[in-house]
């Protein structure tokens, strides 16, 4: 705080400095190196006052321009706006580091923090890019403000403080109200952003390689707009038919030709699917809308023409109730190793004696009920030839995979279709009101079985353990247990992120149009919404009061103001010219003249007792509660 | 309805202009504009607001900076017809919070604080003499980012009284026999600003060593004759009369010469402290 009172105003030039290194900052990362280093070299010559240099910094610009650019002369990058802005911003930091060396305060040196701002605007969209923006323009509405007032940093940084306040309703409604147009954003995001971040892929293990993810990166997050649906949410990823042993691997899928599923019961709802570099898009069971750029594939798996190497956010609607009939049913569906886990075999010959398919399947799952089977994150070693033989009756401990890889292949030896589902269900702890985080800890997988009259049929295997006295949702919610809990901290930050993200970062003419019906209709909403831009005005009215009106230095003085003001609400009004003994003892009031007689000791007796300032606010304000 | 008016006259009393930098930011805006509307950048959409939502608050910030300033013309000495003079203006700050960046007329002032004044002074010229105005006074203000400039346009009710120009034959040739001193040196008197005129042996030198360029002054046993300004004498027409007589009344003064100042309907006896006096009725002549 010292520092900004002290800081006093020298020239207008080290406040441009001050405003480029601010502008600067982000625009040095999209740069190539030998930019990075002629910015380097640029500094260099400034600090050292080189101004006759100027044609040689200009030689090395015009070099450094050519090195960065050349390799793409013939390359189709040059098709791409991006490159085209980094070489306006090349060009830019070349013309101001030679007009800086000339140490003269010019038009162009005075925009051109402005436009390094503005240029960099095209790389980066992102919550920090959001923030950091809006420090910039306060750092640089402070610079301005200390240019002109020319007083200490502080009172420009008090002014801006104002000028922010009181702007920020106009901001508000502007940016709610001004008409948008459906153009797609531009999603440029962070230079060398983001690490891959999936607890699923197209395969599944049950051996020692088996799915066990406990990180708590975010993978995606989902918001549903009308409403957080009451049932588990299982967001599909991967369909797996072929077992190989000890896992199961995605096979070539075909387009899937068939409707989507029967369209009753939507949910709707948003994902912000972080970058995996696969293909994946995840769903809710069973999709029935397809994002921009995505196909559907046999099993209803969503996947993108390219691999997600970007934040990707997309609507999606989901069915809850489907039948998914098929014409045909895929040979590897009823697949199995006939030499393989004979006991489990065994079992599974009994049932099929059973003729109606649902009540075989009802009798599979009574026969997992029957072994008391235990959900643990650290199962013991299996025997891997008869790994379904080891889990159902042998070791009887394990997590999704052996859950539902086990009653996949016994589901198979007992007559009916079935398939492995990878993916991610979502750990009701991660939720806050309509918005959830599905974390790489939260990769599942589970088990469908075709039914002839119901079509493919979830079966959560791993429901089947400890579900025994409180039904599948309680033995659901006790794997979901076994999991840390969330931070709820972390929680709610990365709600107020994603809220932040979708209503400032992903407005658009869809979100306003929503808005504008939502104002319309609602009037709860409409309500609230008045009240709070009338909170922002009064906020800024308040801080524009509160810091624009100037302070006085001397506590002793400021007390004196105080009853100034007293006597002149009485109508007592000391002359500009009249000082101020004076005026107190024309009075002719005792109470005033002690007063009078302190404050002149205080300011100028040099024994004066920081006591006694105390004893003078004591009777400034006994005075003015008896008057 | 009393907020209303009082907008009404805040928006009167001072007044603004764009400056160049106005059609920049308009230019700037236009530029964010396109940036963000294409790929709908809500960054840039936020930014294009801030400078818009700032560029409108400023207007409010500049009016108030300036709104609560008065101008008050102090006393000025010896104003003469066609010669520059320095007009001391106190700016008085009614407000309760300072004001910054602002210029009366082209003399920059950098704060005037809240409840305080400062003193600036102006230069200014009246080709003829008699009592004037002071004439329009503009404080402007470029506060707070410059791109528009706010004034407030004051008309002082203080008039000066400018005398007529000193001009014409130096006392010491007009009146140059009568000038000549009569009887001896007879004592020291004190010590007088040094005119051309004076003898070297009557300068003081420890002054000029000092930095002071100063005379002596000595009383003459047989001074006291006094010297006659006669308006009709003093020159053709009556505004090179009056420049002759202002120019002999303030030699008079200056080396201390008795003189009667005879005008075609009143007569003046030089007095002590009475110049000022003097010098007004040949200004409002």
């Amino acid at each position: 705080m010292r520092f900004l009172k002290n800081w006093r105003y020298t020239n207008d030039l080290a406040l441009i400095d001050a405003a480029l290194l601010v502008a600067l900052a982000p625009v040095i990362l999209v740069v190539k190196l030998p930019m990075q280093l002629f910015v380097l070299v640029a500094v260099g010559f400034i600090w050292q006052k080189r101004r006759s240099w100027q044609y040689v910094l200009l030689f090395l610009g015009a070099v450094a321009v050519g090195v960065s650019f050349f390799a793409l002369f013939a390359s189709t990058d040059l098709s791409r706006f991006r490159i085209f802005v980094e070489f306006i911003i090349s060009l830019l930091l070349v013309a101001v580091a030679v007009q800086r060396l000339q140490e003269r305060l010019n038009f162009y040196l005075l925009i051109s923090p402005f436009l390094l701002m503005s240029l960099g605007l095209f790389y980066y969209e992102s919550i920090s890019a959001l923030f950091f923006t809006i420090l910039q323009l306060f750092i640089f509405t402070v610079l301005l403000l200390h240019s002109r007032m020319r007083q200490g940093l502080l009172d420009a940084v008090r002014m801006g403080v104002i000028v922010f306040f009181i702007s920020a309703p106009v901001i508000v409604v502007l940016f709610l109200f001004f008409p948008r147009i459906s153009f797609d954003t531009k999603d440029f995001g962070f230079k060398g952003r983001q690490l891959g971040a999936a607890g699923h892929d197209g395969q599944m293990y049950v051996d020692d390689r088996a799915l066990k993810v406990l990180s708590k990166e975010v993978v995606m997050e989902v918001e549903f707009p009308s409403g957080f649906p009451s049932s588990q949410l299982y967001f599909r990823g991967s369909v797996l038919y072929e077992n190989e042993g000890n896992s199961w691997v995605e096979t070539d899928n075909p387009p899937n030709a068939r409707p989507l599923a029967q369209k009753e019961e939507f949910i709707t709802y948003n994902v912000t699917l972080y970058p995996h570099y696969k293909t994946y898009l995840y769903a809710l069971d069973y999709p029935v809308s397809l994002p921009k750029k995505a196909k559907l594939e046999r099993g209803y798996v969503l996947k993108a023409q390219k691999p997600i190497f970007q934040t990707k956010r997309y609507e999606m609607r989901s069915a809850q109730n489907y039948r998914s009939l098929q014409n045909s049913i895929d040979p590897q569906a009823l697949h199995y190793d006939a030499d393989k886990n004979p006991q489990t075999r065994k079992a599974a010959k009994k049932l099929r004696g059973i003729d109606e398919p649902a009540k075989r399947l009802e009798a599979l799952k009574d026969l997992f009920r029957k072994q008391k089977l235990r959900y643990s994150l650290e199962p013991p070693a299996y025997d891997l030839q008869n790994y379904v033989d080891a889990f159902l009756f042998d070791q009887r401990v394990g997590y999704c995979v052996h859950f539902a890889s086990a009653f996949a292949v016994s589901a198979r030896m007992a007559g009916l279709p079935a398939r492995v589902v990878t993916g991610y269900k979502a750990n009701m702890q991660n939720r806050v009101e309509n918005y959830i985080v599905i974390r790489r800890e939260d990769a599942h997988a589970w088990t469908e079985i075709y039914l002839p009259k119901q079509g493919w049929v979830r079966v959560e295997a791993t429901a089947l353990t400890a579900g025994g006295q409180s039904g599948e949702e309680g033995a659901l919610e006790a794997v979901d247990r076994v999991k840390t809990a969330p931070d709820p901290w972390e929680l709610r930050l990365l709600y107020l992120k994603y809220r932040i993200q979708s209503w400032v970062l992903h407005y658009n003419y869809l979100k306003q149009q929503d808005f504008f019906t939502k104002l319309l209709r609602d009037r709860q909403f409409l309500t609230l919404f008045v009240l709070s831009v009338l909170f922002l005005a009064v906020l800024g009215v308040s801080i524009f009061a509160l810091l624009r009106k100037t302070r006085c230095k001397d506590p002793a003085v400021c007390l004196m103001q105080k009853l100034l003001a007293h006597l002149q609400k009485r109508g007592v009004v000391k002359d500009r010219s009249r000082s101020l003994h004076g005026f107190l003892s024309a009075q002719r009031d005792p109470g005033l003249e002690q007063i009078d007689r302190l404050y002149h000791r205080i300011e100028f007796a040099p024994d004066a007792h920081k006591k006694e300032l105390k004893t003078l606010k004591r009777l400034i304000e006994r005075y003015i509660k008896e008057q | 309805m009393r907020f209303l008016k009082r907008f009404i006259h805040f928006n009167r009393v001072v007044k603004s202009r764009p400056t160049k930098y106005f059609f920049l930011i308009v230019a700037l805006m236009v530029g964010l504009f396109m940036q963000a509307y294409m790929h709908n950048y809500n960054i840039v959409y936020i930014v294009l607001f801030f400078v818009f939502a700032v560029a409108g608050s400023s207007c409010l910030l500049g009016r108030l900076n300036i709104y609560k300033l008065q101008l008050k013309p102090l006393p000025v000495a010896d104003v003469f017809a066609g010669r520059s003079f320095d007009l001391s203006i106190a700016i008085v700050n009614e407000a309760a919070s300072d004001s910054y960046a602002l210029y009366l007329q082209d003399r920059p002032i950098d704060r005037v604080e809240a409840k305080g004044e400062r003193v600036v002074t102006v230069p200014k010229r009246f080709a003829s003499r008699g009592r004037h105005a002071v004439g329009k006074l503009r404080l402007t203000s470029y506060f707070p980012f410059g791109h528009i400039r706010f004034y407030k346009e004051f008309h002082p009710k203080e008039k000066l009284i400018v005398y007529p120009r000193p001009k014409g034959k130096s006392l010491q040739k007009s009146f140059q026999s009568r000038l000549q001193r009569f009887g001896q040196l007879d004592s020291f008197d004190r010590l007088r600003s040094y005119d051309p005129a004076d003898q070297l042996s009557h300068i003081h030198w420890p002054s000029v060593a000092k930095g002071q360029l100063q005379s002596k002054k000595f009383h003459y046993s047989m001074e006291n004759r006094r010297l006659e300004f006669d308006f009709y004498r003093a020159g053709q027409g009556t505004e090179q009369r009056l420049s002759q007589l202002t120019l002999w009344v303030l030699q008079a003064y200056e080396h201390d010469i008795d003189f009667v100042l005879r005008l075609p309907k009143e007569t003046l006896y030089k007095k002590r402290g009475q110049k000022d006096a003097i010098l007004e009725k040949l200004a409002l002549y």
